[in-house]
């Protein structure tokens, strides 16, 4: 693998733990499995190849701004609107990728799925003063 | 205390030149670095996803000498309500600043400038719903929309009315005290947005990994034939 990949949270990675030896042991549900395999295969194509075309990875200049460091994101599936994605970014090594966040398909019908915040475009603090 | 410590300032100043000599001038002067300052409070405010637009708002109000608008005192009052108050705020403040003439000066042209970037922004948290995906349709600014249907519709076993003829896909309903339901037509807006949920963890992670802390290396190769 060209990059190890680590998970930026405990809970995140109590997730992948949780998924993964159940996954093992066979006892994963339809859903699961269906959303289990898409992480794999796009968490296999992070740690070969970030630019891996499947990913679409792409540079999030609002969240850039945001935290002062490149943020990128890439999606989940192909093909779907609105898709799965992951946020993710370089460190904290180098060949290290921590995935930040996963939002699962926003399509969910779990309550608060909607709540959104849209992202800003106000420039940043540095260009603020020109 | 403003009002004492101007005073003061302007007497320990005197007539050196360096003020405007007629006091239209400088009070012109003064009033366009103010709003300078609020409208550099109202970005620093829109920044922010919590911030509180309604004071600087207010205080440009107030330093034009106009009115204040009418606040919902409730803390819970629904976010669009709010947001309609703001945006119709800013096109208020902007038609007011363009027909105020002592104000052309080139720092409240860029205020003015400022303002309407501001007013064209989207800080929001959407309540619920699919309303995140929409916005109002254009046909909703039709002064005097007319009545192209009319018909009764019955309630099913479940409690749900359908509408003939939809001419959008995506409504925005509000129901009524009396029984009656308001919809609003809405169109799709590209997605470009980020659940509340994912921020947060995104702010969680972020500020681990600035401090170095991320999980260990997750064990891929067991899953690699999948």
């Amino acid at each position: 693998m060209a990059f190890n990949i680590r998970m930026g949270l405990p809970e995140m990675e109590a997730l992948w733990n949780d998924l993964s030896t159940r996954k093992q042991q066979g006892k994963l549900d339809r859903d699961e499995e269906k959303f289990f395999k898409k992480l794999v295969k796009s968490l296999g194509y992070l740690a070969e190849n970030p630019r891996h075309n499947s990913l679409v990875s792409h540079e999030i200049d609002d969240l850039t701004r945001k935290y002062g460091f490149k943020i990128f994101q890439s999606y989940l599936e192909n093909n779907t609107p609105s898709a799965g994605r992951m946020f993710w970014a370089y460190g904290p090594d180098k060949r290290d990728i921590t995935v930040l966040a996963i939002e699962p398909h926003p399509e969910d019908q779990k309550r608060g799925a909607y709540q959104r915040i849209k992202l800003s475009t106000l420039p940043s603090a540095k260009s603020k003063g020109h | 205390m403003s009002v004492a410590f101007l005073r003061a300032y302007l007497h320990r100043l005197g007539p050196n030149g360096l003020l405007p000599g007629k006091e239209d001038d400088l009070r012109a002067m003064l009033q366009a670095y103010l709003l300078n300052q609020i409208v550099n409070e109202l970005g620093r405010e829109l920044k922010n996803p919590a911030g509180q637009l309604r004071i600087p708002l207010q205080g440009i109000l107030y330093l034009l000498g106009e009115p204040q608008p009418a606040t919902d005192s409730r803390r819970h009052a629904h976010h669009a309500r709010i947001r309609c108050q703001r945006r119709a705020t800013f096109i208020r403040i902007i038609a007011i600043m363009s027909n105020k003439t002592r104000l052309s000066s080139e720092l409240t042209y860029s205020c003015l400038i400022r303002l309407y970037l501001y007013s064209q922004l989207q800080i929001q948290v959407d309540s619920g719903g699919k309303s995140h995906h929409s916005k109002v349709m254009p046909t909703l600014t039709q002064k005097r929309p007319t009545v192209v249907e009319d018909y009764d519709v019955a309630a099913d076993a479940k409690k749900r009315i359908s509408l003939r003829n939809a001419k959008t896909k995506y409504f925005h309903v509000k129901a009524l005290s009396n029984g009656g339901f308001y919809l609003e037509p809405r169109v799709l807006v590209s997605p470009q947005a980020i659940s509340a949920r994912s921020l947060k963890m995104l702010d969680k992670s972020v500020a681990n990994l600035k401090k170095g802390l991320a999980s260990a290396p997750i064990d891929l190769s067991v899953f690699a034939k999948a």
